[in-house]
């Protein structure tokens, strides 16, 4: 668990290229606190995390990161000063509010079931789960007394209500509804009976009365607090004045009431009471209902429609009547999708009258704080789940058209230069260095819309899991625009492909392909213009995507050709033109794919065979034959990783020059695939058995299926976190029986040029300028070697620059939520415990068993970048320069120079001093020439 | 007792290592060994004529291993660019105990059938259209039948190595986990097109068993491993060599240089001063020179 508060490191003065962002996802459950103090709302997120926001602004006081893999299922706020969480493994955790320090922790139960957590009118804390309630004191988390309803059989879709003393439960048994009375001091229950037996489709369960819809289209309401319950039944037909063909009990809690949904699209608001039920408001149109407050000993909710995709209607319902003083009309960015949860508080104005604000969450996950008929701040929540990246180019600058919003004046430019003129001379003041800070930080100049020399402007193109696409700048973080697509909300992969990047018409916008698809068999794709976030067109799919292939070939509109591969192994060509077709056919005999099924244990390699017809969906479809496959057995292997070489990934040499003056070439096959295989085995801790747990990793040429290389670990474990980069991987497992992480590197070298001498090569059909083909054997050599790495990886990825001159770093993403910069030369299979002076001269770092962590290279300093799930790497135009973006409910950006920055000054380097320099050279050569010359002159007169 | 279990542990990855490389190759299949199927274990009887072989191999079942000797028999089937696959010979496997359980597969042969005119007629085709043979094998040879393993090469780089082919048999513990088909000859891009000489295949067989990696070396003594307490202190002396001894002037040079220049300073210092009498005088003519030349 852990906490962060708001110390953003990237604020300090010596991490100037950083931006840390924080989010907390999702909000599912929310309770505001606004009695005293600051006003603040403690909310609960999918990707449990705890946080409190400032009611006024939106900015997080604090949060806690619980476990991701337990979510979080109750939210309650006790005693006034505790926030309290029910996490689904039945963990309860109690918050001070003020600073969000842990005050107490329970663990309940161990089984992962879903529960509810309600607050007593004692203020106790009352967990129900499956029919067994426990009851906590929310002072110091001791149970105070548990009682099991059923006797350990499961009761489903539990619903709980208090009134006075009693506690009454209810929930199906079966098929049937069991109800029960508990006293809240003692726990003692009373399973209650009915006078006919209950069969309901749906119920709900309010103030000591239930309802319950039964399949005749009848409404059974009864008290409990009879030992045997009177069941009251109403048609729904003579209730509503209306036939009914079906109708349902929404689960929306109404304090005395409930809420029925018809057909016909409108709802009903039904008060339930001694006397039995009547029908309190009717409502067109499906609202969405907020949670219930108590306003002058009744009870109020808010009720919010979407009059069009712009307005929403905010309308409070107070006992029976609407709160007239309450209906807004709400103006929000249509951009957010519909209203999926909206939570009320009340709040007295200046002019002594109630006024009511909503917390709404999106369908695009954000959130939103409503009041006086305004959005008064919202958060871009769906940050918090990246799914994927791409890169885009900002436009150029043009001659006379200034894109920067902020231009510096003169005087600005000045006063700049004289802070940091200072600063060098180390004369400059604590206030002034703040200025200098703040100016260095909200230099226009970094965010300006247009490219810059050095490449390090850029757009960060992020796609969430909620279907919103978001273009981030790499200046200062900030959000150019967004894009929520809400078919791509209901798709369970997404991903991002570049389909076209303008390098010919260079004024025209880079579009990205955006590709759904879910497990029924339909895919969804839509193509947005990076630059501008408009959605050009899009596409619903008859077909699941498996894989989709970016074809080397453009057509004269610079448009990617791309190949999607549905579940029957059919490709689909994009775009569909007649250029494209004929472009395609050329190249269409060397097309090869492979297919890897992890649940299966084989990939399969197809090639594309021959143009069908496509039928009534039209388009271009081809054939596909299967031409290789290799299948792991089951028993002993199971799929863990496979992964491939970047395809935009460049490589300066293929040669390597070793300190003998040897030279070894490179095997820079673009189709090899690195698959690691491990054990299967049960998830237990503790069932591994050392002896019995391998790690296997392959090689694989992905056009003929030849097994390049297969090497074996004994006594591996996964997860496996693979790095493949120019002719080398990197994999990081657990080693069983050191207890420790391991890291192992292959590299291949191609040997069938040995002997060839450098004119040959430069001649010859070895070197990589020269196409090469995988059905003409290679003599292949592959060097390996294993370090035990000291941390728990995350995630691993490694740097890219513009040339691929610069030596490469692997980022690894470690359980502590860092990214950390390994300098490949540790992971040299070719390190020896004792290197010849020539190894030495080549860079060999002398063997340790162990990789290094060395503080310096946290490149996220002292940030935490929580549940890190990702790292992208970008070049820079300044070859010796990456730019790092690492994702998880955080964002992190920053610039790393593997080498150091050979090739730039740094940023921050100043001019003026340069400048002044010069001038008082200059003035100092001439002074001292016109006095040589007048003692040159006094001397001849001598 | 703590000396001996890394002691056994080394024992025990060495003996892995030597057995794993025992489990490595079975290559180097002649034509004349082709007759081998069908005999005794202990002594290989002279080949016998490949007609006779032919016509025995598509009278023989699917796959079997005859129960008194621990053979076993599995088939290799072919297909045209995409047609139904077909037998195109039989491999004769022996089969042994597994180092990790199970059993494993050795001395694997292959004797292949003639092509029939169909067959030949298909390949040409293949050829033409630069399509693909295919060949597939089961993937489980103690149980043959479904799954099986794929593999295919362009048939006109059959043709350009004249049919000679190459078949690496990747396996783990009696299961095929791939075989890697390609030609005995070069096959750059673009193929040309080549008829084979003969039409008799000529087949190398390579069987592959796992290599097991290097574990980490334990050398890092100050990172508390268990090299101390394996090694003796004579063992750790003799591996804590002494740096080799530097010369004079390489260990003391940052000093001499430094030494000599103050010296040599000192020398034109007193040198200087016993020219000063006379020193304004040669000074004035020098300043004087170069004026006269520029006044010119």
């Amino acid at each position: 668990m852990l906490s962060s508060k708001g110390w953003d490191p990237c604020l300090e003065t010596s991490f100037l290229h950083c931006r840390h962002q924080e989010y907390i996802g999702k909000v599912t459950h929310a309770v505001f606190q606004t009695a005293s103090g600051k006003k603040r709302v403690i909310v609960a997120t999918e990707k449990s995390v705890v946080a409190s926001l400032n009611l006024r602004s939106g900015e997080i006081f604090w949060r806690q990161v619980l476990e991701e893999s337990e979510p979080i299922d109750g939210l309650q706020v006790a005693l006034g000063k505790y926030a309290v969480s029910l996490s689904r493994g039945g963990s309860l955790r109690s918050f001070h509010l003020p600073d969000g320090s842990l005050i107490w922790e329970t663990s309940l139960y161990t089984s992962p079931s879903p529960a509810q957590l309600f607050l007593l009118p004692s203020d106790d804390l009352l967990v129900l789960k499956q029919g067994i309630v426990y009851v906590v004191s929310s002072a110091d988390g001791r149970l105070l007394w548990t009682s099991d309803l059923l006797d350990e059989s499961r009761l489903a879709q539990t619903s709980l209500s208090f009134e006075g003393k009693n506690i009454y439960v209810a929930g199906f048994s079966g098929s049937s509804l069991a109800l029960f009375r508990i006293d809240a001091s003692t726990g003692a229950f009373t399973t209650l009976k009915t006078t006919e037996p209950l069969n309901p489709s749906s119920f709900v369960l309010s103030s000591g009365v239930f309802a319950a819809l039964d399949t005749q289209g009848n409404i059974v309401t009864g008290l409990m607090e009879a030992e045997v319950v009177e069941l009251q039944k109403t048609s729904l037909a003579t209730l509503l004045d209306s036939p009914v063909s079906s109708a349902q009990l929404l689960p929306d809690k109404i304090p005395g009431g409930c809420v029925l949904s018809t057909d016909g699209g409108s709802i009903f608001v039904l008060g339930l009471d001694k006397k039995g039920v009547e029908v309190l408001q009717q409502i067109q149109g499906p609202p969405v209902v907020s949670n219930s407050i108590v306003l002058d000993g009744t009870f109020a909710q808010s009720f919010l429609q979407h009059i069009n995709s712009k307005e929403i209607r905010v309308r409070v319902l107070s006992g029976k009547e609407w709160i007239e003083t309450a209906e807004e009309t709400v103006e929000v960015d249509p951009n957010k999708g519909g209203v999926q949860k909206v939570f009320m508080n009340a709040y007295i104005k200046t002019d002594r009258s109630r006024g009511f604000r909503v917390l709404i969450v999106g369908q695009d996950h954000s959130l939103a704080l409503l009041q006086q008929g305004k959005v008064v701040w919202s958060r871009e929540e769906a940050l918090a789940s990246v799914v994927d990246t791409l890169t885009a180019e900002l436009p150029l600058e043009k001659a006379g058209v200034s894109v920067a919003e902020v231009e510096h004046d003169l005087y600005e430019w000045l006063k700049g230069h004289v802070l940091r003129l200072k600063s060098t001379l180390m004369l400059a003041t604590a206030e002034e260095q703040t200025a200098l800070q703040a100016l260095r930080l909200n230099n226009a100049d970094k965010t300006k819309m247009t490219r810059d020399h050095n490449g390090f402007r850029k757009l960060i193109v992020v796609l969430t899991s909620s279907g919103k696409l978001f273009a981030l700048h790499t200046g200062n973080g900030g959000i150019v625009w967004s894009r929520f697509i809400p078919e791509l909300s209901t798709k369970g992969s997404l991903k991002l492909y570049p389909w076209r990047i303008p390098h010919k018409h260079v004024d025209e916008n880079a579009v990205a392909l955006v590709l759904g698809s879910s497990h029924d068999g339909t895919g969804f794709a839509a193509w947005v213009d990076m630059l501008t976030g408009s959605v050009q067109e899009t596409l619903a799919l008859p077909y699941s995507v498996k894989v989709a292939l970016a074809l080397p070939v453009v057509d004269s509109s610079e448009r990617r050709l791309h190949l999607l591969i549905d579940d029957q192994n059919k490709a689909h060509l994009y775009p569909t033109s007649d250029e494209s077709l004929s472009l395609f056919e050329k190249y269409m005999q060397n097309v090869y794919f492979y297919i890897a099924d992890k649940e299966a244990g084989q990939i399969e390699g197809y090639n594309i065979k021959s143009q069908v017809d496509a039928g009534e969906e039209g388009g271009l479809v081809f054939q596909s034959q299967k031409i290789w496959s290799v299948l792991f057995p089951k028993d002993s292997e199971t799929i863990a990783a496979i992964t491939t070489r970047r395809a935009d990934e460049m490589v300066h040499t293929q040669a390597k020059v070793l300190g003998n003056r040897d030279v070894w070439y490179k095997y820079l096959n673009k189709n090899m695939v690195f698959v690691a295989t491990v054990t299967p085995q049960d998830s237990r801790v503790g069932a591994a058995n050392p002896e019995e747990t391998w790690l296997v990793a392959y090689l694989i040429d992905s056009v003929t299926g030849q097994i390049l290389h297969r090497v074996s670990h004994a006594h591996a474990q996964g997860p496996v976190h693979v790095v493949f980069s120019e002719n080398w991987v990197v994999y990081c497992y657990f080693n069983v029986r050191n207890h420790r992480h391991e890291m192992s590197v292959l590299e291949v070298y191609d040997k069938s040029a040995d002997g060839k001498d450098v004119l040959q090569l430069m001649l010859g059909r070895y070197n990589a300028s020269v196409p090469f083909s995988s059905f003409s054997p290679r003599n292949l050599e592959v060097k390996g070697q294993s370090y035990f790495f000291p941390s728990t990886v995350r995630t691993m990825s490694v740097t890219f620059t513009a040339r691929g001159i610069t030596g490469k770093q692997i980022l690894v993403g470690t359980i502590g939520n860092q990214v950390i910069a390994l300098d490949k030369r540790f992971l040299d299979p070719r390190r020896s415990a004792d290197p010849t002076p020539m190894e030495r001269e080549e860079g060999v770092i002398p063997l340790s068993e162990g990789l290094p962590l060395f503080p310096q290279s946290y490149l996220t300093h002292a940030a935490r970048v929580e549940e890190l799930r990702g790292i992208i790497s970008v070049p820079a135009r300044l070859e010796s320069t990456c730019l790092v973006f690492a994702y998880g409910i955080d964002l992190f950006f920053t610039r790393t120079a593997p080498s150091r920055t050979y090739d730039s000054l740094t940023e921050d380097f100043s001019y003026a001093l340069l400048l002044i320099t010069i001038v008082v050279l200059v003035v100092a050569i001439a002074v001292s020439m016109v006095l040589s010359q007048r003692k040159e002159l006094r001397e001849k007169w001598k | 007792m703590r000396r001996l279990v890394p002691a056994i542990a080394f024992f025990a990855t060495l003996l892995a290592i030597a057995t794993a490389s025992s489990g490595f190759q079975w290559d180097e299949l002649d034509d004349e060994e082709w007759g081998f199927m069908g005999s005794s274990p202990a002594s290989s009887p002279p080949p016998g004529p490949q007609s006779d072989l032919a016509r025995k191999k598509q009278a023989a079942p699917e796959a079997s291993s005859s129960p008194e000797s621990n053979k076993l028999q599995f088939p290799l089937e072919h297909a045209f660019g995409g047609s139904e696959f077909t037998r195109a010979g039989v491999f004769t496997a022996r089969l042994r105990p597994s180092l990790r359980g199970g059993q494993a597969l050795g001395k694997l042969r292959l004797s292949r059938l003639p092509l029939s005119g169909a067959e030949k007629q298909a390949f040409e085709e293949l050829l033409k259209e630069d399509g693909f043979y295919t060949i597939r094998v089961p993937a489980n040879p103690l149980s043959p039948g479904a799954p099986f393993v794929i593999s295919s090469i362009k048939a006109r780089c059959l043709a350009i190595a004249n049919l000679k082919e190459r078949l690496d048999i990747h396996m783990d513990q009696g299961n095929i986990i791939a075989v890697g088909y390609s030609a005995g000859a070069d096959c750059p891009y673009p193929r040309e097109l080549k008829h084979p000489a003969s039409w008799t295949f000529d087949t190398h067989i390579v069987s592959k068993g796992g290599e097991q990696a290097k574990t980490v070396l334990f050398n890092d003594f100050g990172l508390g491993s268990t090299a101390d307490d394996t090694l003796g202190d004579e063992a750790m002396a003799a591996i804590k060599k002494p740096p080799p001894e530097k010369s004079f002037w390489a260990k003391y040079w940052m000093y001499i240089i430094p030494l000599g220049l103050i010296v040599m300073n000192a020398i034109t210092q007193v040198a200087n001063m016993q020219e000063e009498p006379g020193a304004p005088a040669g000074g004035g003519q020098q300043a004087r020179a170069p004026a006269a030349v520029r006044r010119r």
